[in-house]
Order: C-alpha cells, then sequence, then structure tokens
C-alpha cells in the first residue's frame, strides 16, 4: 500500500522480508536439533555427537512419557491451573490497574506500593507461611492466589491503560455512566490488545508454574506437568552436583537418555506455544481507533 | 490525533499527600470515587497479604536465621552479613562486570524487540508477518539449561559454529567458551537470541493504539518510509519504552544467575563473575537463607534508587514516568 | 525401552531392596546376640527384634509420616497398592512424601519454618545444615536405640561418626559402597593393540595415553581418539591413588594434614594432565565439556581412559561400546605406589542418604521403634541369589511375581504397570550390606559386558587396600562455609595450569590465595578436631 512504485522502497522491502527471515531460521534451529534428537534411538545418539538427520525415526522417547498416567494428569492440571490462574490475574491486575490510573485519592501512593513490590520482593519461607496461614497448602489456589498479580504487568497495563483518550470516557460520564460502567464497556473493550498481550504473559508463567507446585503442595497427583517432566531434563545435567554417591544412586534411576528429555521439552511446550496464533489477531494496526469508529 | 497524547496530566495534577483541608471534602470525594476504589481493593488486598506481610521475613537479613528456630528464635547478628559480601576486595571487581554486563544488555538487548517490531510493522504480507510472529517468540519457551547446553555443542572447537567459519574462510577454530572477550558478547547474544521475539508482544500491542489514517495521510504528504517510522512508529511506541527502561533500571544488578553461572569457567571467571555468581560461590549453596536476602535487600535498595532518578528525568524531559 | 526399564530396576533394586525369610510378628533371634549380617543367615534374623529389647505395642497402630527427596520420574502416587502393604504388615499409617531432589534443599527448611516438619526425614548429605539443626535440637539423638536393630548395630564406627555431632548419633546412615565408586578405567584392548602394558606410574600412564592418541589404538586408520578423558572442574582428574586425590592425606611442613587439593600430590596429577594437554592427549574443550557428555563418548569410543563404577551404574553404557567397537574390553587402572610405600585408592564416605528422627518424637518409645523396625526390616540385606519369588520377603517387598516384577532368565524385571504395587518404592532404603563384596553389583547386570567390567572390577578392589579420608568423621565449620569457595579457587587455577595458561610454578602461588582466603583457618579447625577426637586418616 506504501511506497509500491519506488525501487527503494521495494529493495527495503525485499531486505526487510529476507533478514527477518533470515533471523527466524536462526531461531527455529535449536528446536529443530531438539526435534530432531527426541526421535533419534538412543544407540544412534551415543554414537554421535551432532546429528541433522537421524538415520531411523522411533518415537521411543514418546512412547515412554506418554504412556505414563502421571503425564496425562498433570497435564490436565496445568491445563486448569493455566485457565482458572490466567482468568484471576487478568481480573485483578485489569481492575487495580483502571483504578490507579484514574486520580483517584492515594493514587500515587498506591502506584508506589505495586512499584515497590517489583523491586523488594518477599523470601520463600515467610510467603510459605501466608500460603499457608491463608489455608492454601495442597490447594490449587496456591498456585494462583500468591501470584495473582505481577506488579510489572499491572504497571505497564496501567500505561496502556492511560493511552485511552480522555475524551471517550468524559463523553460517557455525560451520558450518565458510572465508572464501572465506563471501565466494563469503554477502557476494557478498547484495550483488546494489551489483554491479549498480558493474558499471553499471565499463560505462559502460569504453564510454566513448577517451583510453587513443589512448594505448596504435598500430593504428587496434584502436579503440574512441569514438575513431572523436569526431573527427565535435569537429570542429564548433574554436573554442577557432581558427587561419587549421588552419581552411581542416580545410574539406577536415570531415565534412559537425553532424547527422552528432548521429548520432554516438546510435550511441556507445544501446547502453550498453540494459544499464540489465537491472540494475533488482537495485535493488528489501528484496533483500538477501529473499534471506537464502530 | 494521537492516543497517547495529552495523557499523564491527570497524574500530575494529583501529588500525593493531595489530601483535601476539609474532611467533608474527603469523603465527599471517596464516595465519588467508590466504584474506583471497589476495583482496587481485590489487588490491594491481594498486594498487602501475599507481597507485604511476608516482606517483613527480610529481616533475617540481619539474623543467622535458622529455619529450626524461625524468625523469632534466630540470633541477631546486625549487618555481619552485609560485611560479608563487601570485606572481600573482589567485590569491586564483581561489581564492575555486574554493571558492564547490565550495561551491554541495556545498550544491545534492550533496543532490538523495538527494532523488530518495527521491521515486521513495515512488512506487506500480513500472512509472512504472522508466521514470523509465531516463529520469532520460540526461544522464550527453553530454559537456559537447554539453551546454553545447545549452544556449546555449536560453540565448541569442534562445533558448527567453527566448521562453517573453517569452511567459509578456512578459519582457525576459535575456542569462544573459553575466550574472556567473549563472554559478555555471547551472553548478550544469547539473551537476544531468547528474549528478542517475545519482547516484541508488548510493542505490537502498543503499536495496535496507532490510527491508520496518520500513515495515510503521511502516505498522502509524500512522507519517506524512514520519515514515517520516526514520525508516526516511534511517538506511538513511547511511553512503552520510556517505561520498560526505566523498570529494566530497577533490575540493573540481576545478571541473570542461571545463564551466567551455566556459561562461566574458569577461563572466563575474572570478566565473568557477577553479583549474583559471586554471592553462589560465597555461600548460598548452603542454602543460607540470611545471607541471600540480605544480598537481595542491596540489589533492591540500589534499583530502587535508579528506579527513582530515572522516574524523575523522565518526567523533567515532559515524559509521565512511571508514577 | 522395555531393556532400558530392566536395568534401571535391577540396579535400584539392589540399592533398595531387603529381604529377610521372617514373618511380622515373630521374634526369634536376638538382636545382640552378635554382629553377624543379617544376611549370612537371612532365614534365621528376625526382621524385627526380641520383644524384651523393645517394648513395643504392635497391636496399637501408629502414624507416623515422613519426607524424602527423589530421583524419580513420576513420584510414587500415595495411592498405590505398595503403601496399602505397608500399613497392614506394619499396623502404621504411613504417609511417606517425595519431592524432586533438585527442590529438597528449598522444601525442607520451609517445611521445618512452618513447624510441619514429619517425623522421618531424609537428608541427602551430611552438610553444614544437618550439622546446624542436630545441634539446635531438631533431630532426635539414636545412640541408645542403635544396638537393638541388627542393621544399625552393623554401621561401622567411621560411618557413624559422620552422623554424630557432639558425641550424638542423630541420623541413620543409609548403604553406599565404600569402594565401588567411580574408578579409572582403560581400555584394555587399546593395550593389547599397540602392545603396551598396564601403566603403574604417571610416566607411563602418560606415554600410554600419548600413544592412545598418535597411534590409532582402534586401528580404523582415523585420527579420531583421545588418550585420556577429562571434564570441567576436573571433575574426576587422574587420581592414581590416594596420595594424588583430593582427600586429606597429605601433610604439611609441619605435619598438620591438608587438603588433597593443594597437595603434592595433586601437584603431580596437575603437572601430568598439562602435559596431556600439550601433547595434544586432551580434548580441546575439556574444561567446558560436561561430565555426561565426556562419559558419553567414552563409551562411543573417543577416548582410552575415564572414570566408571562397578556398583549400580546402569549398565547401557557398556552395551553400546560393544556394538560400536565389539573388541572393547574395559578394566580398572590398579592403584599407583606411592612414596611412603603405600599403594591404594580413596574410600567413599560409605553412605548414600541418611535418616534423622524428629525431636519431637522424645519419649514416644512405640512409635520411634516402629519406625525403627521399619528401618530394620527394609534394611536388612538379601543376597542376590534369593532376590526372586522363593524369598517371602523379596516378593512382598517388590510388590509380587506377576504383579510388579517378573522372573527373565533368572534375573528379576519390573513391570512398570506395577510399580505402585511395590512397597519397597515406598519405603524406600538401602539394605545394609556387611561387606561392599556382598553386593556381589557384577550379578545385577543383563549385558554381559558391564558384568565383566563389574565382575573384574571386584576382583581388583577386594584385594585394593582404602584410604579411609578422616575429615568426614568430623564436622568443622569453617569447612561447611569455606570449603567450596576454597575448591573453587584451586580448581580455577588448575584448569589454567592444565591448558597452560598459568605454569605449574605457580602452583605456590594458588597455595598461597588458597591459604589467605581462609585455607589457613580450615586446616588449622580441622586438625584440632582431628586431636580432639583422636581420629586419624587410616587404610583399611
Amino acid at each position: 500500500m506504501r511506497h509500491k512504485g519506488t525501487l527503494s522502497g521495494r529493495l527495503t522491502d525485499g531486505l526487510n522480508v529476507v533478514l527477518l527471515g533470515l533471523l527466524a531460521l536462526l531461531m527455529l534451529l535449536p528446536f529443530y536439533y531438539i526435534f530432531v534428537v527426541s526421535f533419534v534411538d538412543a544407540k544412534e545418539f551415543s554414537s554421535s555427537e551432532l546429528i541433522l538427520w537421524p538415520k531411523n525415526w522411533v518415537s521411543d522417547a514418546y512412547d515412554y512419557i506418554l504412556s505414563s498416567k502421571e503425564f496425562i494428569r498433570s497435564m490436565g492440571v496445568t491445563i486448569y491451573v493455566t485457565a482458572l490462574g490466567t482468568l484471576v490475574n487478568l481480573v485483578l491486575t485489569a481492575t487495580m490497574a483502571y483504578a490507579i490510573t484514574r486520580n483517584i485519592w492515594g493514587q500515587r501512593f498506591y502506584v508506589f506500593l505495586v512499584l515497590f513490590t517489583f523491586i523488594f520482593s518477599a523470601g520463600m519461607i515467610p510467603t510459605y507461611l501466608i500460603v499457608k496461614e491463608t489455608g492454601l497448602i495442597d490447594s490449587y489456589w496456591s498456585l494462583i492466589l500468591p501470584s495473582a498479580i505481577n506488579p510489572f504487568n499491572l504497571i505497564v497495563m496501567r500505561q496502556f491503560f492511560m493511552g485511552i483518550p480522555d475524551e471517550l470516557s468524559e463523553a460517557a460520564v455525560i451520558d450518565g455512566a458510572n465508572d464501572l460502567q465506563i471501565f466494563a464497556k469503554i477502557i476494557l473493550p478498547l484495550s483488546k490488545p494489551a489483554i491479549a498481550a498480558f493474558g499471553l504473559f499471565y499463560a505462559v508463567l502460569n504453564w510454566n508454574t513448577y517451583f510453587g507446585a513443589i512448594l505448596y503442595l504435598n500430593d504428587p497427583t496434584k502436579w503440574t506437568v512441569q514438575v513431572v517432566l523436569r526431573q527427565l531434563v535435569i537429570l542429564n545435567d548433574q554436573d554442577t552436583l557432581a558427587s561419587a554417591a549421588r552419581d552411581a544412586a542416580l545410574a539406577g534411576e536415570l531415565p534412559p537418555s537425553e532424547t527422552i528429555g528432548m521429548a520432554a521439552i516438546l510435550l511441556a511446550t507445544l501446547p502453550i506455544l498453540a494459544v499464540y496464533p489465537f491472540l494475533q489477531k488482537h495485535f493488528a494496526k489501528g484496533v483500538m481507533l477501529g473499534s471506537v469508529k464502530g | 490525533m494521537h492516543p497517547f497524547e495529552g495523557d499523564g496530566t491527570e497524574i500530575q495534577a494529583a501529588p500525593v499527600g493531595a489530601v483535601p483541608k476539609k474532611k467533608g471534602k474527603l469523603t465527599a470525594r471517596l464516595w465519588r470515587e467508590r466504584y474506583l476504589y471497589l476495583l482496587l481493593l481485590p489487588g490491594l488486598a491481594y498486594f498487602i497479604l501475599y507481597r507485604y506481610v511476608p516482606m517483613l521475613g527480610n529481616v533475617i537479613a540481619f539474623q543467622d536465621f535458622s529455619p529450626f528456630q524461625g524468625f523469632l528464635h534466630s540470633d541477631w547478628v546486625g549487618f555481619a552479613h552485609f560485611r560479608k559480601i563487601f570485606s572481600d576486595p573482589e567485590v569491586v571487581r564483581v561489581l564492575g562486570n555486574t554493571l558492564l554486563l547490565s550495561l551491554l544488555q541495556i545498550a544491545f538487548a534492550f533496543p532490538i524487540p523495538i527494532v523488530l517490531t518495527i521491521m515486521l510493522n513495515e512488512l506487506r504480507s500480513e500472512k509472512y508477518k504472522r508466521l514470523l510472529q509465531s516463529i520469532l517468540y520460540l526461544p522464550h519457551f527453553l530454559s537456559w539449561v537447554v539453551v546454553i547446553g545447545i549452544a556449546t555443542i555449536f560453540l565448541k572447537t569442534e562445533g558448527l559454529v567453527n566448521e562453517v567459519l573453517h569452511a567459509l574462510f578456512g578459519a582457525e577454530p576459535t575456542a569462544f567458551l573459553q575466550e574472556p572477550g567473549w563472554f559478555m558478547p555471547l551472553l548478550v547474544l544469547e539473551v537476544i537470541w531468547k528474549e528478542a521475539g517475545w519482547g516484541t508482544i508488548m510493542f505490537l500491542a502498543a503499536l495496535s493504539g496507532i490510527n491508520p489514517s496518520l500513515y495515510e495521510a503521511a502516505v498522502v504528504d509524500g512522507a519517506s518510509r524512514w520519515r514515517q517510522i520516526w514520525h508516526i512508529t516511534l511517538p506511538g511506541l513511547r511511553s512503552t519504552i520510556v517505561i520498560l527502561f526505566i523498570l529494566r533500571l530497577g533490575t540493573v544488578l540481576d545478571s541473570g544467575f542461571e545463564q551466567v553461572f551455566l556459561m562461566l569457567n574458569p577461563f572466563t571467571m575474572d570478566i565473568g563473575n557477577v553479583l549474583d555468581t559471586f554471592v553462589y560461590y560465597k555461600g548460598i549453596q548452603q542454602s543460607d537463607f540470611s545471607f541471600g536476602t540480605a544480598v537481595g535487600l542491596f540489589k533492591s535498595i540500589v534499583g530502587l534508587l535508579l528506579i527513582l532518578g530515572a522516574n524523575k528525568l523522565a518526567k523533567k524531559y515532559g515524559d509521565q514516568g512511571v508514577f | 525401552m522395555k531393556k532400558m526399564l530392566t536395568v534401571g530396576l535391577l540396579a535400584s533394586m539392589a540399592v533398595s531392596m531387603a529381604a529377610c525369610a521372617s514373618n511380622n510378628n515373630n521374634n526369634t533371634a536376638s538382636p545382640s546376640a552378635s554382629g553377624a549380617s543379617p544376611s549370612a543367615s537371612a532365614s534365621a534374623s528376625a526382621s524385627q527384634p526380641s520383644s524384651s529389647a523393645v517394648p513395643s505395642d504392635a497391636s496399637k497402630k501408629i502414624s507416623i509420616s515422613a519426607i524424602e527427596g527423589t530421583w524419580l520420574s513420576p513420584v510414587p502416587a500415595d495411592t498405590g497398592g505398595g503403601l496399602k502393604k505397608i500399613n497392614e504388615k506394619f499396623n502404621v499409617e504411613y504417609k511417606p512424601q517425595f519431592v524432586p531432589y533438585e527442590e529438597y534443599s528449598s522444601k525442607l527448611p520451609v517445611v521445618m519454618a512452618a513447624g510441619d516438619l514429619p517425623d522421618v526425614i531424609g537428608i541427602e548429605a551430611v552438610d553444614s545444615n544437618f550439622v546446624k539443626w542436630a545441634k539446635q535440637g531438631a533431630f532426635l539423638p539414636l545412640n541408645d536405640y542403635i544396638d537393638k536393630y541388627p542393621t544399625l548395630k552393623a554401621v561401622p564406627k567411621n560411618v557413624w561418626d559422620a552422623v554424630t555431632v557432639e558425641g550424638k548419633i542423630y541420623a541413620i546412615p543409609q548403604y553406599f559402597p565404600s569402594k565401588y565408586g567411580k574408578k579409572p578405567i582403560i581400555r584394555k584392548d587399546w593395550l593389547d593393540n599397540l602392545g603396551l602394558a598396564m601403566p603403574t606410574t604417571y610416566e607411563e600412564l602418560e606415554k600410554v595415553a600419548i600413544a592412545f592418541t598418535k597411534d590409532d589404538p582402534d586401528k580404523n586408520g582415523k585420527d579420531d581418539t583421545y588418550g585420556f578423558a577429562l571434564s570441567k572442574q576436573i571433575v574426576y582428574g587422574a587420581s592414581m591413588g590416594a596420595a594424588w586425590d583430593i582427600g586429606w592425606y597429605n601433610k604439611n611442613a609441619e605435619g598438620q594434614l591438608i587438603p588433597g587439593i593443594i597437595s603434592d600430590g595433586y601437584k603431580e596429577q596437575t603437572q601430568f594432565l598439562a602435559n596431556l594437554y600439550k601433547a595434544g592427549a586432551l580434548h580441546k574443550d575439556w574444561a567446558v565439556s560436561k561430565s555426561t557428555d565426556v562419559g558419553k563418548d567414552f563409551f562411543a569410543g573417543k577416548y582410552g581412559i575415564w572414570y566408571e563404577q562397578a556398583y549400580s551404574m546402569g549398565g547401557d553404557q557398556f552395551k553400546t561400546l560393544k556394538e560400536l567397537s565389539p573388541t572393547a574390553e574395559v578394566v580398572v587402572i590398579p592403584p599407583f605406589k606411592q612414596a611412603d610405600g603405600q599403594q591404594g585408592f580413596t574410600a567413599g564416605q560409605g553412605y548414600y542418604i541418611v535418616t534423622a528422627l524428629n525431636a519431637k518424637m522424645k519419649g514416644d518409645e512405640d512409635k520411634i521403634n516402629r519406625i525403627l523396625q521399619m528401618q530394620d526390616y527394609f534394611r536388612t540385606y538379601i543376597p542376590f541369589d534369593q532376590r526372586g519369588p522363593q524369598n517371602p520377603d523379596y516378593d512382598w517387598q517388590n510388590g509380587g511375581e506377576n504383579v510388579a516384577y517378573k522372573m527373565v532368565d533368572g534375573l528379576p524385571v519390573a513391570i512398570p504397570e506395577g510399580a505402585d504395587e511395590r512397597p519397597g518404592r515406598y519405603h524406600k532404603v538401602a539394605q545394609w550390606a556387611e561387606t561392599d563384596e556382598a553386593t556381589e553389583p557384577y550379578k545385577t547386570y543383563a549385558d554381559p559386558t558391564a558384568r565383566a567390567f563389574a565382575q573384574a572390577s571386584v576382583d581388583l578392589l577386594k584385594n585394593t587396600k582404602f584410604y579411609v579420608d578422616p575429615v568426614y568423621r568430623i564436622h568443622s565449620e569453617v569447612l561447611a562455609q569455606k570449603g567450596s569457595e576454597l575448591e573453587q579457587i584451586a580448581k580455577e587455577w588448575q584448569t589454567k595450569m592444565i591448558v597452560g595458561q598459568e605454569p605449574i610454578a605457580s602452583w605456590d602461588k594458588m597455595v598461597e590465595e588458597y591459604m589467605k582466603k581462609g585455607g589457613k583457618e580450615l586446616i588449622d579447625e580441622v586438625n584440632k578436631l582431628l586431636a580432639d577426637a583422636g581420629i586419624q586418616g587410616e587404610w583399611k
């Protein structure tokens, strides 16, 4: 649409297309490696250093992981926690972010309150004590409530809300709308791109829930998929822990090979990757203004 | 009209402690803002309960904390843990390394997502753009252990990178991982590789607030592509860039422990030992909670000062800043 | 896939299973009758001590909670049949909680701080936290109970010392052989191919390693081998005996025992490695290579010398080696003769994982004894030949034949679906073997090459002398606080020396820095503690 005609415009376009394409390839390369290794048989993996194309493709690693009922169950847990958690995250973040966008009494103080927690964090033990005191141990809510709002996300989301022209809400006030109505009917619809972006951020954080599950959930049947798969990955990386006795104790327990670790990485990542394409359409240009006009 | 114009005035009109003198006025104001307080309260309760109450536990920075004895019965040691950090003559070099790394990350890794966003924004084919976006953000999902494991395979003297360099230029193999000179560039490149695509999401969301008619008008006026980027796209991203930059300063002493630790080796220790790894070698291994908390407090205080300073500067130059 | 699991199960059975032909409530042999191995008379010795020794009322149902780390994935679910069987057999309500080891060091203090510490606590290693908490009174002293239980009584003094703080025993060490940890191994077939003899000194070892690099030891016509496999942090190094190892063996001019890493022996080893690097017998990337990757390459036929153990090693790697190089033969390099006339390796600590009891149980003798009975039962050693359905305890602990395991060629093989039916999965302790030889490690491997290697290693090592490092028997605070930092400093120097960035002549500078940053203090304290306790290093 723009600068279709000029030669330099076309050249710049071409360069841009090629450069981005190369970049994308570079970022795809390691995934390709992980993908390939996950399909290599253990023998071939042990015998060569860098495999670019397996001699024979085997799905042993996937069979091994998928055959366990724990994998299926933990995947269910993770999907549940991610869906519920992200909803809670978005509701709490958006409401508070909007409230402190407006010129309410003590507004600057509240903003500082949030900012302060971005810089100063609480330790693991006192946080555990609060989770315990609020009765969340062994409940899925322990994975959701303690991390209900990410201060960074809140501050940036507030920034997006502040970008919405005041005239819109002022007009609504004249029409007799109260603050709740303005928030629900004007601000939220206009903020779809931001909501989509932060929804994705939160969803990914929730999806990767690992440490909280181990800390707050004593019942292993409630663990998330990351906990179940993590051991398969880290066991292949024991160098920092080298101790003869531990090495030996591990040898008997080691998952059969690194190929399983790679398969575990892919299995734990693919479902959340699938979310992005659905959110993409919200990032289109001019969404905000378009919806105002319509 | 640009959506980001004219905001911030509200905020500056409401300095801290702008409490109306008469009590009646305050009550009236609170009543007028009751719905906004309703929106505020759940979040506020969250921050107090799950963020501020446990923050009291940071007193262990001044204790010899034992989980068995608890917060109340552990011995008080004053500033002993802080002395442990700063009495080591090496701390000067370590802090220098930490700041240098942060500076490099801010100078190179921070702007890349912005550049990428603009490049993506300039693509004509919507399909190609979406495909690229979906690929570029993939590396974010790999843990550092995996990223560095793969990087090591590629960067060894017999690795792919050296083989390619040899095939193309007949270059002798370089021990990238053992050369002190390569250490920081590699760290920055890794961060760019892993996070640049992910970083574009926020900016793409910000771009969606730009009115397409601005571009149309610019084309009519005969503005070049570069002028459009300069006068429309970048101003549209400005407030997001500023706020992310200010927040980034708050974590200037965090180097990303896992990445640095996994990349460190005896050859790169002089240039690569940063505060996080230094502290790890000094005692975190024994899960010394007090020591770790003391270091955390130090990093936070520095971060807070930087954020407050940057916020002031931003306001001086006409931006609204964080608060 | 199944084959992989087989080996895994065998190995873990070897570590964790115990059996003893007795039923639940009899009390035949007096536990204090002799220090004889329970395994020596599996049918006669009781799984429980006599009632006169233990006033435990077996009819009372007792609730017992436990926490421990695990490397298993998935972690045992607490709904499994194996757990029910434990509850029935011991008349308990056993509530074990398993935490992935990666986060165990975070979870345990948190649980402790919340006042929720379970009755039984598994701890991976005796570290500064263990000692600190023991001193603060978190754990129950066990001195009075030891003699009542045969598998506790069988623990040697030097191992008890490791869990003894201020004279009180605060934990039960779980078995791990002190002899069959990682040892230097060499490709015997390569030696034969080149007509070389087994090296007995560092000079000979150097010649062999260089020949392995340059003279095409695998006779494939390609220059694709390295003599010596080394990984980053010098994890295993080239310690051909106690004098060259990192243990506390050598003495300084004042007659004090010093850590091996700054000793002249280790300097000799470093010099040896530097020579190899110069000659191209070490891989250029060794300092950034993980030991798992280097090990993989050894078993792919790329290296001539590396480290492996006979006990509980998995075994798959040998199968790979054999497939890639059918003539491969791997043996342990015998220790070199030292200047002081001794010849032998440093012994391992003799345990892995200790089990502590919560101090809150003090006075609840029924509960304490019930826990120790369970420990004793599962710790009781079962000879390898009895591992099968013919032994009722083995069968019970492993969930029953054809339910959780089946016999294939005389070896028990796991049935993965039945894993949670195995009581042994829920009360996971190693059987306490009377001697390291009694574990018969070679019998546990199905793969003939792995078996041959293990057999040869045991044959060599059972007649080899081992040095018992005294530093594990005391608890030095300086060591706990500064040990790893100091080691880091030394390894940084040594890595640079090996690749020639620093001359070996800088050794004294390294020692100086080590001493200045706390090494002096460390050596003084360790030597004082040893003198006070009357403990010395000894050969066994």
